[in-house]
């Protein structure tokens, strides 16, 4: 059984001024264990598809499953990382990480224990007291994907996580993701804009045509996970290969 | 530490150029209507060990339960109608067609159904401020950041949750710039509320200094009137230090 399945997903926003198809026949199916990168043109739905995962969007045709069952906020084995982090400025490094926790029940010496943990795994743990604004925007980024770790999820889900930090720090985070997926066997969905992280993080690459988005070409990458990717010739002509159907899906 | 005499040099140098302003002009004009400060001050810390002290806890009294019950109603109002569309939505127009009215005018019916003592006075400054307060509060809450919200969604978090964690934060900053503004309101309609049919307050005796041509009192009403809301203003700007240390960072 997949551990991620979308089946002829379609989604339309009823706005006021009228209806907007956002998604139209999306399918997709991940093994346990798996990551996938969709990439397309902004507005093309790929938040969208993200978001009906998450359980954040109820409105939705087809079909959709995490673990064989229908997508609700709040699963435990479900996290979402936010392009913007999605830390709240109120709450300090800590706070934050742990306020997941918090909202599922968690409390007492066990949440410290994985606040802890999961913030020494970042490397940020001497950063625990201060609040966002304090903070590089990689930094935050850390603690946005320490407080999704610190739920111990199955399913990562991330809305293009690294597209407001430089290329460097980016860089220094795909790692770190990479590193995480490896070692806790995730299950990982990414949107991305970003055609490199795309072949650097996803097995399985989803290029989406402009809105209403539909899969224009699915791609096998056996790049995915390799940490010295960037420096091969096959990571470059893969690249080009999707630069070039998202241009032609754009004409 | 740091922080306070960041504050208070700058206070403290804004209210010496008032009163060397106020010294100029009262040598220039020499008018009885216009005392000095030094006179004023004499005449206001005299007063305050006389009956002037008993009108300024008063109408600090009056002015705070103002404050104190606009905030209690004006809040919960604010947030819930700020995230709820359904509830905005059937509120909303009768919100639009009471704001604009200038409350003061209902001072004579206030009068006559809670008649002359505390509450109509209370009431009053409430109806005032409360608006006030309400109309910042339902802004701010309708303004929060959506991404927050859905990242609080996939934690899980349900509705109250993410009214505590995230809305009640977030409007907070608002709430406390509502309420100073609210504070000077409430201390102008506490003066008109106080000049009508009263025996106490600071508005009475301003008001009862004014007609005796007693204009060195006239003066010491005013400083009291004015630190009242010096008071006020300076606890509100300690709380939103105490309660928002994010903003300060």
């Amino acid at each position: 059984m997949s551990m991620v399945t979308v089946e002829k997903l379609s989604v339309t926003y009823r706005g006021e001024n009228g209806e907007v198809d956002a998604l139209h026949d999306v399918s997709l199916a991940l093994e346990e264990g798996a990551s996938c990168a969709v990439i397309g043109p902004s507005g093309c739905g790929k938040s969208t598809l993200l978001f009906v995962l998450a359980g954040l969007n109820g409105q939705w045709n087809g079909r959709a499953a995490i673990g064989g069952r229908h997508p609700a906020p709040g699963r435990q084995e479900i996290a979402l990382i936010l392009q913007d982090y999605g830390l709240l400025p109120w709450k300090t490094v800590w706070q934050n990480t742990v306020l997941g926790l918090k909202i599922r029940g968690v409390s007492g010496p066990d949440l410290r224990a994985r606040g802890e943990k999961v913030l020494r795994q970042m490397g940020i743990w001497e950063l625990h007291s201060l609040y966002p604004a304090q903070l590089s925007g990689g930094q935050r980024q850390r603690v946005g994907i320490a407080r999704s770790l610190s739920l111990e999820p199955d399913v990562l889900l991330m809305d293009e996580p690294f597209s407001s930090l430089d290329a460097l720090t980016r860089e220094r985070l795909q790692d770190l993701v990479l590193e995480i997926w490896k070692r806790r066997s995730l299950t990982m969905v990414l949107v991305t804009h970003s055609i490199e992280e795309a072949v650097f993080l996803g097995e399985r690459i989803i290029v989406l045509s402009p809105r209403p988005g539909r899969v224009v070409k699915a791609i096998n990458n056996p790049l995915a996970g390799d940490v010295g990717a960037r420096k091969d010739a096959r990571f470059h002509s893969l690249a080009t290969e999707i630069r070039r159907t998202l241009v032609e899906g754009m004409q | 530490m740091k922080e306070c005499s960041k504050n208070i040099l700058p206070r403290a140098g804004a209210v010496l150029v008032l009163l060397l302003l106020w010294h100029m002009l009262a040598r220039a004009l020499q008018l009885a209507i216009l005392p000095g400060p030094l006179e004023a001050f004499s005449v206001f810390f005299a007063e305050m060990q006389k009956g002037l002290g008993h009108h300024f806890l008063i109408s600090t009294y009056r002015v705070l339960a103002a404050i104190l019950v606009s905030f209690a109603v004006g809040v919960p109002l604010g947030l819930l109608l700020g995230r709820e569309e359904k509830l905005d939505r059937f509120f909303s127009p009768f919100v639009y067609l009471i704001y604009p009215i200038p409350k003061v005018v209902f001072l004579p019916l206030v009068m006559v159904l809670l008649g002359l003592g505390d509450l109509a006075k209370i009431f009053l400054i409430t109806l005032v401020v409360v608006f006030q307060i309400f109309m910042t509060t339902r802004d701010a809450a309708k303004g929060v950041n959506k991404a927050v919200i859905y990242s609080m969604q996939s934690l899980g978090a349900n509705r109250l949750q993410i009214y505590l964690h995230v809305v009640w934060p977030a409007c907070l900053p608002k709430v406390l710039t509502a309420l100073r503004i609210g504070s000077g309101t409430a201390i102008a309609i506490l003066f008109i509320a106080e000049t009508w049919s009263s025996r106490v307050g600071l508005g009475y005796y301003l008001l009862n200094a004014w007609s005796s041509f007693m204009w060195d009192k006239v003066f010491a009403g005013i400083i009291g009137m004015a630190l009242l809301g010096f008071i006020i203003y300076t606890a509100l700007d300690f709380l939103e230090r105490k309660l928002c240390p994010w903003e300060y960072v």
